[in-house]
């Protein structure tokens, strides 16, 4: 194994089952709605705090006709006082009582800064339910069904559950809440608009390699809470208006069968309630889409291990789990069997050294592994596809 | 830094670690061992160091000694039994760009010389208030909303020449001052004023009860003068502290090196600034990275550095479609794609930075988008070289040198490709010598070179690059079939060889590493080597590299057919003639060889 020494494989736990943590944040500091120990539904609001509102710049030097600007004189409202539409807030005192000149403030909010002869204010919550004064209010949900287990600075909430992770690829829209329900016969089907019905109604849909343009529509219509397919189009990234839904993409973008072992295991969970978010940070944050699905029991926090407690920093080897990255094997997974000593040739011309990688014995055995798949994932013209394939490292994950 | 035996440069990526050791060897400087992983300052490692241990471990297996101990430190200085190295020093991309708000009065002076000091380093222009632009550049509620939006961590203040402009510059300081005093003191953003000298002490005073203003030199002190150093210093330094420092586990590296970690870009800059001095070169150097892409160019008192943070072929292969369009890179592949497909692929690219084509489609569509990437940031580029007497530069870009550096560029099948993507990517003029960074070390030699001049100058000349050849394109345009230019080779054994080669093809001439010939070329009537004078012969030197002599006639600008089948003809045809075929050549495996050599 000495040929390996120093070789570091992304690992991924795509699929982990146990504890389940999830820590939610406000934009800025806010309001705590729950206590340590709670136990929270999904739905559940339990921190809010206002959305800065729209800024109002007013030119007060100028409307009340200064020559210098410098408001001191003129101002009757302070910073960080609360004014409401019509409230005056500097007045230019005339030589006689009807001269006097007010300056009135054309919105409700906060008076948040004077300079220059310039007054801003900023609209803000009230405090109470919906918006007022031109601002909203942040209202955070819970996300998972679960018990609080940290409450830190006014600003995040941490929940705990058991049941079901799996870390989507890339996905699309916010977050999602609903019962599973599996539309599609097989993980290599595209979900289209005659896939959801009536029974749709407020249901997680999983797909198998994608999802149609046609389908989103009758999602929408359907009220669908979310889709979780193998592959999304990038063309849906630019949709308007974008679905009113989160979609979770287990393996990429394009039309990709989803993973066996991803598929199975959302069909054994089908009908238990599950969350999903399809949000992507930006292209060098660490977040990623994903799906969370809770026992159904409601049972207390145990002690098994969260995810990404272990860290394997160990070289691969035989017998490691590990899921392909690029096309066309990209989504496969499969079981390293042997890793050559030198280098070996891929059809793109590259030479890397890397792993044969048997992704046969991972697929379902309802759905056997045609040999027309292992002929287009070779990229080459053979009659005798081999059980196993050459995988460079650069292109493996490995599944901890 | 002290001249020593034994130096370990590890430049840390947004996606992969390289380590080198360079020793003295028979009394010279080489490049004994390289190792290379993926990056771990992202999770689940979140720690830098991960992945340079194990680069480095790699390089233990090479040379047969430890070069950390056993917790795992690196073995400074080196010990008596030759464990541990005397010197260590770390680049790195992998901090989170700066998020920067340029505001000044003109788009096309003062705040094109702003975003020329911004590309110095790692660092994306969320916004640019340009108070020139009619009355909504001057609207108050537009603008801090804009500046709202932009989520600054920077506000660069620029405008007037030094004793030029008043009242509108001081417009602009008002302004970012107003939006400065809505936010809380923690949440202000870093302000810079550099813009007319004459008004510095009023801007500072202005911006004394609101967090305070650093000023710095303006950037553009005259209408034809810029002047760049001070504001790229500040924003590197500002890069340096708030990014570099909270890319988890840099720190243990910077505690190893004794020094804060230096900006890749920088020590890229730095490389090339030093060689063209050196080798007294019109130099240009391309590191193209997975979430970055930066541009170098050094030519005579030039010098211009670009670096773009959302333009990569990895990680930021995806933002990159932001900026170039899918149909704009497919027209690079000499096979029918359509652009949701492409987009798909190279989106997934961006999922799995690290990973590789597997297919040589995805292979191509990787370079095709290399080549937009890389076009356009010397689009970014090319009005900074207009500065000081560069005008030619700009409008015809004649290097006598141009490197490659980045795994895309340099880790290619055959060395064809990496050749003719920096040719429709660069577009040279004239006759330029073509390298690649092959080590990997290109990006940290900079830093050697501020330090060490004469290891850097050793490890350039004997291990770093790998010479392609000698390339000679002419400038004009002509009808398919016209001859272009005529080349007469005289090869250092008396031998000669001539070839008329036609407009819109490439042919190569051999000329191999090491060797040397004379060029005599005459250029067609419309053609031009350079001298602006179309026509006129010119006779040159060439050097020979392991593609040889490359002739490129396809005229500048270099322009494909609109006709998608005809283009993709076209394209096949240039990488036929730079050997490209299969993947399979006696070159692929020279290439491939000392590739491993270097590795």
């Amino acid at each position: 194994m000495s040929e390996n020494i120093g070789l570091i494989l992304p690992h991924t736990q795509t699929i982990s089952t146990g504890r389940v943590r999830v820590e939610r944040v406000l934009p800025a500091p806010g309001e705590i709605l729950v206590q340590m120990g709670e136990r929270v539904e999904a739905t559940q609001k339990i921190a809010r705090t206002p959305m800065r509102g729209e800024i109002q710049v007013l030119n007060v030097a100028r409307i009340l006709g200064l020559d210098n600007r410098d408001l001191a004189r003129v101002m009757v409202k302070k910073r960080g006082d609360r004014v409401e539409a019509g409230e005056i807030l500097a007045t230019r005192q005339g030589v006689l009582p009807f001269l006097h000149k007010p300056c009135r403030s054309p919105s409700s909010g906060r008076l948040v800064a004077i300079a220059h002869g310039w007054v801003v204010i900023e609209a803000e919550s009230d405090g109470q339910e919906g918006p007022a004064g031109g601002a909203e209010r942040v209202d955070l949900l819970a996300f998972i069904t679960g018990q609080v287990t940290d409450i830190t600075d006014r600003r995040s909430v941490t929940i705990e559950t058991v049941g079901t992770h799996i870390l989507g690829a890339c996905g699309l829209g916010g977050e999602g809440h609903g019962v599973l329900q599996v539309a599609v016969e097989n993980r290599t089907d595209i979900l289209t608009a005659d896939d959801i019905g009536m029974g749709s109604n407020n249901a997680i849909l999983v797909g198998g390699a994608g999802v149609s343009p046609e389908a989103l529509d009758r999602a929408t219509e359907m009220k669908v809470k979310g889709i979780i397919v193998g592959g999304i189009s990038s063309s849906f990234r630019e949709l308007t208006p974008a679905p009113s839904f989160p979609i979770v993409a287990t393996e990429g973008y394009g039309s990709l069968p989803m993973a066996a072992v991803e598929f199975e295991t959302l069909k054994q969970l089908e009908g238990h309630e599950a969350s999903i978010s399809g949000r992507m940070g930006e292209a060098r944050a660490a977040s990623r889409p994903e799906i969370i699905i809770p026992k159904t029991e409601h049972q207390q926090v145990d002690d098994g291990k969260s995810k990404s407690e272990d860290i394997p920093i160990e070289p691969p080897q035989i017998g490691h789990q590990v899921r392909a990255l690029r096309h066309p094997l990209l989504g496969q997974v499969g079981e390293i069997t042997s890793i050559p000593a030198a280098a070996q040739p891929l059809p793109s011309g590259l030479s890397l050294p890397g792993a044969q990688v048997d992704f046969v014995s991972f697929l379902s055995t309802e759905e056997p592994f045609s040999q027309h798949d292992m002929v287009s994932a070779q990229g080459v013209d053979s009659s005798r596809p081999s059980s196993t394939q050459f995988v460079p490292w650069l292109n493996l994950e490995r599944i901890v | 830094m002290t001249d020593s035996s034994g130096i370990l440069v590890a430049d840390c990526g947004s996606t992969r670690t390289t380590v080198a050791l360079i020793e003295r060897v028979n009394g010279h400087h080489r490049l004994v061992a390289r190792g290379e992983t993926i990056s771990t300052h992202v999770s689940p490692w979140l720690d830098a160091a991960v992945a340079v241990r194990a680069a480095v471990r790699q390089i233990e297996g090479l040379v047969g000694r430890r070069l950390l101990d056993e917790n795992g430190v690196l073995i400074q200085p080196r010990s008596q039994t030759s464990n541990g190295v005397d010197t260590f020093v770390v680049v790195s991309s992998a901090g989170a760009p700066l998020r920067v708000v340029l505001a000044g009065l003109t788009r096309r002076l003062s705040l094109a010389s702003a975003q020329r000091a911004v590309a110095g380093t790692y660092a994306l222009t969320t916004g640019l208030l340009a108070i020139d632009e009619g009355p909504a550049g001057r609207d108050p509620n537009a603008r801090i909303q804009a500046l709202r939006q932009a989520e600054p961590d920077v506000i660069f203040i620029t405008g007037g020449t030094d004793g030029g402009a008043v009242r509108p510059v001081m417009q602009v300081a008002h302004l970012v001052n107003l939006y400065n005093q809505i936010l809380e003191p923690e949440e202000r953003p870093l302000t810079y004023y550099a813009g007319n000298a004459d008004l510095a002490d009023e801007v500072a005073a202005l911006f004394a009860g609101a967090g305070g203003i650093r000023v710095v030199a303006n950037v553009r002190p005259g209408p034809d003068r810029e002047n760049l150093g001070a504001a790229r210093s500040e924003l590197e330094a500002v890069y340096r502290k708030r990014s570099l420092a909270r890319a988890p586990g840099l720190d243990t590296l910077s505690q190893w090196a004794g020094r804060p970690i230096l900006p890749t870009t920088r020590s890229f800059g730095q490389l090339i600034r030093y060689i063209a001095d050196r080798y007294q070169l019109k130099a240009v150097g391309i590191d193209l990275g997975s979430a970055s892409t930066s541009l170098a160019a050094r030519a005579g008192d030039l010098s211009s550095l670009t670096t773009r943070a959302d333009l990569g072929i990895g990680l930021c292969a995806g933002t990159a479609l932001g900026s170039i369009s899918a149909e704009r890179i497919i027209r690079w592949l000499p096979f029918e794609m359509m652009p949701g497909d492409a987009r798909d692929a190279l989106l997934n690219k961006s999922l799995h930075p690290a990973s590789v084509p597997q297919t040589w489609e995805d292979l191509l569509l990787e370079y095709a988008l290399a080549r937009e990437v890389i076009r356009e940031v010397v689009a970014q580029a090319r009005p900074g070289w207009l500065r000081g007497g560069h005008r030619l530069l700009a409008d015809t870009p004649q290097w006598d040198l141009m490197i490659g550096a980045g795994r895309t560029l340099t880790r290619t099948p055959h060395p064809g490709y990496a050749a003719l993507l920096l040719l429709d990517a660069l577009e040279p003029v004239g006759v330029s010598q073509i390298a690649l960074d092959g080590a990997g070390i290109a990006t940290a030699l900079g830093v050697i070179a501020g330090a060490q001049p004469l290891a850097a100058a050793e490890v350039v000349e004997h291990d770093a690059f790998l010479n392609l050849g000698t390339v000679v394109s002419p400038l004009g345009t002509a009808r398919p079939g016209e001859a272009a230019l005529r080349v007469n080779v005289c090869y250092a054994d008396g031998q000669e060889v001539q070839q008329e080669v036609m407009y819109g093809s490439i042919a190569v001439i051999p000329l191999e590493a090491g060797e040397r010939a004379t060029l005599e070329l005459r250029p067609a009537r419309r053609f031009d080597m350079g001298l602006g004078e179309p026509g006129r012969d010119v006779t040159a030197e060439a050097e020979g590299g392991i593609l040889g002599l490359i002739i490129d006639a396809r005229g500048r600008p270099l322009e494909l057919p609109a006709d998608g089948e005809g283009r993709r003809e076209l394209v096949g045809e240039w990488m036929k003639s730079l050997g490209i075929e299969d993947g399979e050549s006696d070159l692929e495996s020279e290439f491939g060889t000392w590739l491993r050599e270097a590795a």
